[in-house]
């Protein structure tokens, strides 16, 4: 094999490797907005670091909300936001906006708790300058309490919120994709396990794991925290948005005694939210305890069902309106 | 340091290509000594305490090898095939015949707390075939540096092909070749490497996640199977295995080359086979070659009568078992196999009617896909329950495993459907590597190759590297035959 032609097929290979890497980018990038129209895919399953998945919100919140004519309600949270595990659309983020009839971004993240929505979604709508008419903050109360529990018991100090800081704005989808080659990495990514329409059905009342809920007694020494940060977080918030509700996370309180649980104790929590809300001017606060007493709109104790969650877009609707 | 790591890929090969093609232009003897040294690196980045045993094995046999050579004892050999062995059985068989002599009672700490040097039982199957060749008559080594390159040879280092001292020394002998032929081998075998790197990046890995999945679900207690969610644990990792392991020699070859060097195949299309005893002839050829010669041949083969070639088959696949891990099942799923082969030989001598493809083919594939569940079940009872299920009468339904995500079900057939034509119907690396070699690769006629290539190469190569470097992302998976 000759020089010219041994450096012809090294040139040849790194040249197509190059063009692959583009079309592979660019198709990404035309295609995740149009696969996520109606929720943020799953961010967890980005295969980079944590810094780089915090990011992916930013991106999210920028793109999507770049195409939406205003005014867009953007709605924050954990997995009941998320609408896990139903569709997109079975989501009372969507609900919300048939209702409205108008656009809705929901932000909605897996396995939050509340600093999450500080860090994931009010901070990245900061970094990317993002301003809308309403966003409504849903405050995971059974993560957020237990987290704040554990590292009372665990004797460490209660943690400081991100204050967001000055920060450079996320990547757009072709930038991301263009700067990350991951190959069938994409495919893993993008692929949305709740996209397929599932029946409706009602939870049967089972034990929980130990711990899942948090007593009055261990809630006491965190309530203070929780609250302030609830509070600090809302403040921040309305600088995103013309427009702030804050919701306390439903829960089925009323079945909780049946499996020996302290219904009282989340009823609290739950209060707590709408208390640390009221404190903040700016805010608009919903109480979502009436959801908690009827057992046809859960699947499990903190989790809607489809009707659960038009339920839920109704009552959000009915304030906001 | 995985072959499908960005360290190798990035760091690691091209350091060593480079140090070995600058360094043999002016010594081929210092270009085969910064191979084998940086061998070691590759080794020891594993866990540089496993160099603690690779390196007094290697003198140790370097030294065995020579006194062989000179005493003609048959005692030297002997001692030299124990202490390989006891050094095998230490690290890998201990707590297995502990707990067996035991009962399965709890090990002492120590036991438990040994670590199985990667590649082991590549590295002394090597080794004993050294020591034998030696005491037959081959010549031993010429100096220690071309046995140390035979054993650190990075590309067949963990995971084979089974290469025999006499062939590639052979290769090493001749010297360096010329710049033209370096370049064909360089070309040809990114190719092949790029080949093995693509299936084991994007179709082993791929296969691994179901077949993973479905394992797990068929050994939780308490679990019922269906025969779909059987067959899909079964068909899934048989492709996973052939693809991953497969790859893992396309790759060894293919870096072999990209020193000059030709390492043995070791797939021929092995689901192809027709009869038992033509898979193992296409599947692992090196390893069923090292068995063929250095056990099953000197023990006496088929030369002593039948029952005792019977016997010689059955503790021939039994060690073959035992090889591939310490456990039960895996003696089993030799011992299986060992059944199968001689019926096979029994079948052949005695002139039963012999079936027609289009019957024995499904039916060597339907036992060998049955008996890699054996072989991949973490225990007994899990393998009986999804072989039961594979011949329960519930094939139909949502299969239970993968229920939770419909949409992951479909993907699932579709890849067995998809890899498994593949692996059926396309040609393998030994074809392609054939086709490769035309080009005038390791051929004494003519050193350069035509004017007139072809784009095509370079276009695959570039879009199957892309995809399979991009693909291997932040969760490499290590080859399934390091555990072995």
């Amino acid at each position: 094999m000759t020089r010219r032609h041994f450096l012809s097929f090294i040139l040849g290979v790194l040249v197509v490797a190059a063009t692959t890497h583009a079309v592979i980018a660019v198709s990404v990038a035309n295609a995740i907005d149009p696969l996520y129209s109606h929720r943020i895919f799953d961010v967890h399953k980005w295969p980079g670091d944590s810094g780089q998945r915090l990011r992916l919100s930013g991106t999210y919140l920028r793109e999507r909300i770049s195409r939406l004519t205003p005014p867009v309600t953007v709605f924050a949270g954990s997995s009941v936001t998320h609408g896990y595990p139903w569709t997109q659309r079975q989501a009372f983020a969507y609900q919300f906006g048939a209702l409205r009839g108008a656009p809705t971004v929901n932000a909605g993240i897996l396995a939050l708790d509340w600093s999450g929505v500080n860090d994931w979604i009010v901070c990245s709508a900061i970094r990317n300058a993002i301003h809308v008419e309403t966003l409504v903050l849903e405050v995971p109360v059974v993560n957020t309490v237990s987290h704040l529990v554990s590292l009372d018991r665990a004797g460490h100090p209660m943690p400081t919120l991100s204050d967001c800081g000055d920060s450079a704005p996320d990547p757009s989808y072709a930038a991301l994709a263009a700067s990350r080659p991951l190959g069938l990495g994409w495919a893993v990514f993008l692929w949305e396990e709740e996209a397929y329409s599932k029946v409706d059905s009602v939870m049967r009342i089972a034990p929980v794991p130990a711990g899942y809920f948090t007593s009055e007694r261990d809630f006491a020494p965190v309530a203070k925290t929780f609250e302030t940060q609830i509070a600090e977080v809302v403040r921040r918030a309305a600088g995103v948005a013309t427009r702030v509700y804050v919701f306390p996370s439903p829960v089925f309180a009323a079945g909780l005694a049946q499996i020996g649980e302290d219904a009282n104790a989340v009823r609290q929590q739950m209060r707590s939210v709408v208390t640390a809300c009221r404190g903040v001017a700016a805010a608009g606060c919903v109480d979502t305890s009436a959801l908690g007493e009827r057992q046809d709109y859960f699947i499990n104790f903190t989790h809607l069902n489809q009707a659960g969650h038009r339920a839920l877009a109704a009552m959000l609707h009915e304030h906001i309106r | 340091m995985l072959f499908n790591s960005y360290s190798f890929l990035f760091l690691f090969l091209p350091v060593t290509l480079m140090a070995f093609h600058w360094l043999r232009r002016y010594s081929f003897r210092a270009g085969l000594a910064a191979v084998a040294l940086l061998s070691l690196v590759f080794y020891g980045s594993w866990d540089a305490r496993y160099l603690m045993l690779l390196v007094p094995s290697l003198v140790i046999n370097y030294w065995l090898g020579n006194t062989i050579q000179r005493t003609r004892s048959v005692g030297w050999l002997w001692f030299g095939i124990a202490a390989n062995l006891a050094v095998i059985a230490w690290f890998k068989y201990s707590l297995f015949f502990y707990r067996t002599a035991t009962g399965g009672a709890e090990a002492p700490e120590f036991l438990r707390d040994i670590a199985l040097p990667l590649g082991i039982s590549f590295i002394t199957f090597q080794k004993i075939a050294y020591l034998v060749d030696v005491w037959r008559g081959y010549p031993p080594a010429t100096g220690f540096l071309r046995f140390a390159f035979f054993v650190l040879f990075f590309p067949q280092l963990i995971a084979g092909p089974i290469v025999l001292f006499r062939n590639l020394d052979r290769q090493v002998g001749k010297g360096p070749r010329s710049e033209a032929r370096y370049r064909l081998a360089i070309y040809a075998g990114l190719m092949l490497f790029t080949v093995g790197l693509f299936k084991k990046v994007v179709f082993a890995d791929s296969l691994g996640y179901f077949a993973d999945e479905l394992f797990a679900f068929a050994a939780t207690p308490g679990v019922g199977l269906r025969a779909s969610d059987a067959w899909l644990s079964a068909l899934t990792y048989s492709l996973q295995l052939y693809f991953d392991f497969s790859a893992y020699s396309d790759m060894a070859i293919g870096l072999g080359w990209m020193f000059g060097f030709r390492l043995p195949t070791n797939f021929n299309s092995p689901y192809r086979a027709s009869t038992i005893i033509d898979f193992w002839r296409r599947w692992h050829m090196t390893l069923s070659a090292f068995f063929r010669e250095y056990v099953y041949i000197p023990l006496g083969g088929n030369r002593r009568g039948i029952a005792r070639q019977a016997l010689f088959v059955l503790a021939v696949f039994l060690l073959t078992g035992l090889w591939h891990g310490a456990g039960w099942t895996f003696v089993a799923w030799g011992g299986i196999h060992g059944l199968l082969v001689l019926t096979n030989h029994l079948w052949s001598k005695y002139g039963f009617l012999r079936p027609p493809t289009w019957v024995s083919w499904p039916l060597t594939l339907i036992a060998v896909i049955a008996l890699w569940v054996v072989f991949r079940a973490p225990s007994w009872a899990v393998a009986t329950k999804i072989l039961g299920a594979m011949i329960s009468a519930g094939a139909a339904g949502t299969p239970r495993a993968l229920a939770y995500d419909v949409l992951l079900y479909l993907p699932a057939w579709g890849g067995v459907a998809l890899l498994g034509a593949a692996a059926l119907l396309m040609p393998n690396s030994q074809q392609l590597a054939r086709r490769l070699r035309r080009g005038r690769l390791f051929s004494s006629r003519q050193a350069h190759a035509r004017e007139d290539r072809p784009w095509w190469p370079a276009l695959a190569t570039g879009i199957a590297l892309y995809i399979a470097i991009a693909s291997i992302g932040s969760t490499q998976t290590k080859f399934i035959y390091f555990n072995f």
